[in-house]
């Protein structure tokens, strides 16, 4: 389902800034949408396109004329139908219909042969119905080098018909001679407001809604698919707090047992994102559970090194504020940063593959560690 | 919708036009003039310095109809210019490197490299991007490039000539294009700006100068992007609100706050930053990019050229780096640039961000070799001190806060002014009586986090010159003593200096009070032994075991196990006075009595 521009959320700034240039006329033919993942990115060029491709735009007046689809024309009902011949959307498991690619699996990378095939000779295809094509790159951070070299001469020279959109959310990634041709617009976090609400209309309350916002860092999508998982057991919420329990519970002895039940939390949420999700690998959703778990940990630490540090605007587990207030106690603010620098650490060592159980074990032995181990014995004589 | 962006409307068209790339321009216009055209060129530098521009200009220069020969100053009239510029001459073969990498491609050029130009004077090939030619491609074209025929002209761009093979280097006039300098990139913007008729504020140039870093492809894209993004005038704030910039002015704050080591503004700071947009990455490169230049501003003053600064913001940065000393600047440099690479491939920047900031704000900050020396030069007896906090305290102790009833005592930035006189010295009564005050100043003066622990605390005084702390039997108390314990040295150092007199500081051990315990001088030489680095333990530590107990507690069969598996040294036997009866569990449990130990594992 095609929104409308003016549907689409907390992305006035953003919006208005394209608004603006097409209101000049001086409507750039490479754009690239950077900003987190889920926070509307794609549905705004989705909204975007269907607006340059309507056949009868409407506008509203304003400081700066607010242009908008119709949502009636041949055009747009075309777009809403997901059958557009003008609108092409470019994503990386395009492989398997290239021309070699029969029998790839779906790809980490975008193959250079998508961006080939699907872009750079297609450019030049003039447009069917509309007065443009719009070309949607998704994922290009995951565009390697060689493809995104490969992409420049058609970004910085277009057919006049053209607009491209990358969409992507490591704007570190892009080569430097990318961004220099493409009109960046940055798509901010949603407002916790915003998220909390969206998530009241999906049904979850406070204070889980409050948690998933915070968790969510601003990230809409992510924050709806978090809540909205459906777990055979305890739901994610449940099972953050319970971690977080045991996280400002946990001493050295039960490390094994913890790490334990992290692994069963994992798999538990994991098999939720595998009836959620489609097409997507199982590697994939492990780590993703994995990531969830280590940052739940990572905002509890974070929350209790701001407690320490006397800043308690914004705490993530303002749910559970007893627990973060075990932990503040138990280490000292540097000992605090370290350790959510660990956990940083930790998240990189879920893509590095590393066994499971020993990511859990560490990060509780991280928690659990001392330089100092007192010890008491009764006296012989 | 036939607008074309400003970077490619105003490419020069010309050798004169050519922006910051005399030496360039001028070879090749000497060569063209000499008759001294080589037959291949290699143009190697950033983004947007002009590399392909250049490569036209002087195709047009070879090319031009109107001409008999080579000429440098093309007619830009003729078929042969006009089709140059539009990139589809069919004697210029403007070719994408990066798409062609290819060998086939590459043989394909070479068979077709024999054949006459058409209707000009030779057959040129531009090959943008060139670094992305394979290697069996560049091998390919190895022998044509060495002995082209005579009408062929070879003309390479690359922003990265390492990864061009040597032997293709070594068959070209390789010419390496400059950085544009801001002071050229801000004269073509203003021009520019005239030319289409808006009108703009004089700030914005440095901002876009700034930004460009020496590419002029950059700043007019910005410029593109303001213009349709703004309203006229156009000026630095809407380059800011509206293309969405790290916003210097707030992570000018942001640094403020961590130079001043305050936890909730650094919060606060960053939280603004995370709303216009921004990445934890890129927050942290524009922190990188400040504190760099406030160490460039300390190094080479105020109106270094190195500095692409407005003078309102050479204000500002005046007051950041009077914060901050090169070696602290330094060590945040690294230690940011350390985690830039982290937030890079972090998915959760934002809490490792927040964390690593904090950690910045509470850390100490080092001082300078030669403030060091000018410390060691004014008090040539007395001990010195490296970090920067006491520096600030021995300074500042020219003036009594205790005077200033109710005052706030804040350190003094670090200046040069020398102390003024001395203050009466006041004696431990006068601390307690002011003990928030002074244990919020000498808590922030040692750092480590006591800025907010010491004024826990409350203090009796001992003597004229002891002071006792004992703290509350809160969650947060017994670790704050445990920190005021590990500093304790530092602690009473920042006492002297406050009250003028040296201050001894004995800590109230957690359970009760008793100050009777100091005057234990029971087996010196044990205590020796077991601490020799720690004397003043002594004076607050529990009542020491017996020889004989120390060695049946070091002979004990669970500590062995302990000393072995850990590879432990002891570092402390105490005695333990309190008996409860029914012991229950072995292991870390204070019922016990008898001995405890506090081991550090050696790694």
């Amino acid at each position: 389902m095609a929104v409308n521009l003016g549907q689409v959320v907390c992305q006035d700034k953003a919006i208005a800034g394209l608004q603006r240039a097409f209101a000049t006329g001086r409507m750039p033919h490479a754009y690239l949408f950077s900003g987190q993942d889920g926070v509307g990115k794609f549905t705004t060029a989705r909204a975007w396109a269907k607006m340059l491709l309507c056949q009868n735009r409407t506008q509203r007046a304003g400081e700066v004329p607010f242009a908008d689809s119709c949502g009636r024309c041949p055009s747009c009902l075309l777009f809403e139908s997901g059958a557009h011949p003008d609108f092409q959307t470019i994503y990386k498991e395009l492989v398997v219909f290239t021309e070699d690619g029969k029998n790839k699996t779906p790809p980490v990378d975008m193959p250079v042969d998508v961006i080939r095939e699907f872009l750079i000779e297609k450019i030049a295809t003039r447009p069917q119905m509309s007065g443009h094509v719009v070309y949607v790159i998704q994922e290009a951070e995951k565009v390697n080098n060689s493809s995104q070299n490969a992409m420049l001469k058609v970004l910085e020279e277009p057919p006049p018909f053209c607009v491209i959109i990358l969409i992507c959310s490591r704007m570190e990634k892009m080569l430097p001679t990318i961004l220099s041709r493409c009109h960046v617009v940055r798509f901010g976090p949603v407002a916790a407001g915003v998220i909390v609400q969206k998530l009241a209309e999906a049904g979850i309350e406070e204070p889980e809604s409050g948690y998933w916002a915070g968790f969510s860092e601003g990230r809409l999508g992510q924050a709806i698919a978090w809540a909205s998982l459906e777990t055979k057991g305890d739901s994610p919420y449940l099972i953050k707090r319970a971690l977080l329990e045991r996280l400002a519970g946990a001493t050295l002895p039960d490390v094994l047992e913890q790490a334990e039940w992290m692994g069963k939390a994992a798999k538990q949420i994991a098999a939720a994102w595998t009836a959620a999700s489609e097409n997507v690998s199982t590697t994939d959703i492990n780590r993703r559970a994995q990531k969830g778990l280590i940052q739940m940990a990572m905002l509890a630490l974070a929350d209790a090194l701001k407690l320490k540090t006397r800043a308690t605007e914004n705490l993530v587990n303002a749910d559970q504020k007893a627990v973060i207030r075990q932990l503040a106690d138990k280490y000292n603010p540097e000992h605090l940063a370290l350790l959510v620098a660990q956990m940083a650490e930790l998240t990189r060592w879920v893509d590095a593959s590393v066994n499971e159980k020993l990511i859990f074990e560490q990060l509780l032995f991280n928690l659990t560690h001392s330089d100092i181990i007192s010890l008491s014995v009764s006296s012989i004589g | 919708m036939a607008y074309t962006v400003l970077a490619r409307r105003y490419r020069s068209q010309t050798f004169d036009d050519v922006l910051g790339q005399d030496v360039v321009a001028q070879t090749l216009r000497n060569a063209i003039a000499a008759g001294r055209v080589a037959h291949a060129y290699l143009f190697c530098g950033t983004r947007g310095c002009g590399k392909t521009t250049m490569a036209r200009i002087l195709a047009k220069s070879l090319n031009c109809l109107a001409a008999d020969g080579p000429t440098v100053t093309p007619c830009l009239k003729c078929d042969s210019c006009i089709a140059i510029n539009t990139g589809d001459d069919i004697d210029v073969i403007e070719i994408d490197g990066a798409s062609n990498n290819k060998v086939e491609n590459v043989r394909e050029l070479t068979s077709n490299a024999i054949y006459r130009p058409a209707r000009a004077r030779f057959k040129i090939y531009i090959i943008d991007e060139v670094h992305m030619l394979t290697d069996s491609a560049f091998n390919a074209l190895l022998k044509t490039l060495e002995e082209p025929p005579d009408h062929v002209k070879f003309i390479f761009a690359t922003t990265e000539p390492n990864k061009v093979l040597a032997t293709i280097q070594s068959r070209c006039q390789r010419f390496d294009f400059h950085n544009i300098p801001p002071d050229i990139v801000s004269t073509q913007v203003s021009k520019i700006l005239k030319e289409e008729g808006i009108s703009f504020e004089p700030d914005l140039l440095v901002h876009l100068a700034r930004l460009a870093n020496g590419s002029m492809r950059d700043a007019l894209s910005l410029l593109d992007q303001l213009i349709s993004a703004g309203t006229q005038p156009l000026n630095a704030r809407q380059l800011i609100d509206l293309i969405g910039i790290p916003d210097r002015q707030k992570v000018t704050v942001l640094l403020t706050a961590i130079a001043d080591h305050a936890a909730s503004p650094v919060l606060q700071g960053l939280d603004a930053l995370l709303l216009t947009g921004q990445s934890a990455a890129q927050i942290c490169e524009a922190m990188i990019e400040i504190m760099r230049e406030a160490m460039v501003f300390q190094c080479a003053g105020r109106d270094s050229a190195l500095l692409v600064l407005t003078d309102e913001e050479r204000t500002a940065m005046a007051d950041l780096a009077g914060k901050f000393d090169i070696a602290g600047l330094v060590y945040n440099i690294t230690a940011l640039e350390k985690l830039r690479w982290t937030l890079k491939n972090s998915e959760t920047s934002r809490a490792l961000l927040e964390a690593s900031l904090l950690r910045l704000a509470l850390s100490e900050h080092f001082i300078g070799i030669d403030q060091l020396a000018a410390q060691v030069r004014a008090m040539p007896a007395g001990p010195v001190d490296v970090k920067k906090k006491s520096l600030t305290a021995v300074r500042s102790s020219g003036f009594s806060p205790l005077e200033t009833p109710g005052g706030t005592f804040k350190p003094k930035a670090c200046g040069c002014e020398d102390s003024e006189e001395r203050p009466a010295p006041q004696d431990a009564d006068a601390l307690c009586r002011q003990w928030p005050q002074v244990a919020e100043r000498v808590g922030r003066a040692v750092g480590a986090g006591l800025g907010l622990m010491l004024p826990q605390s409350r203090a009796t005084a001992v003597k004229a010159n002891a002071l006792e702390l004992s703290f509350p039997d809160t969650n947060t108390g017994p670790m704050a003593r445990s920190i005021c314990e590990e500093r304790k040295a530092a602690i009473e150092k920042e006492l002297s200096a406050v009250a003028g007199r040296p201050i001894a500081l004995t800590l109230a051990s957690p359970q009760t009070a008793r100050p009777d315990e100091h005057a234990d001088t029971d087996e010196p030489n044990a205590a020796e032994l077991f601490e020799p680095e720690k004397p003043e333990q002594e004076l607050f530590a529990p009542a020491k075991p017996t020889r004989q107990q120390r060695s049946d507690a070091l002979n004990d069969p669970a500590v062995q196990m302990v000393l072995q598996g850990l590879n432990a040294t002891p570092i402390s036997i105490e005695k333990i006075e309190t008996v409860l009866p029914a012991p229950e569990s072995a292991c870390n449990h204070p019922a016990i009595p008898d001995a405890e130990f506090e081991e550090y594992p050696t790694e």
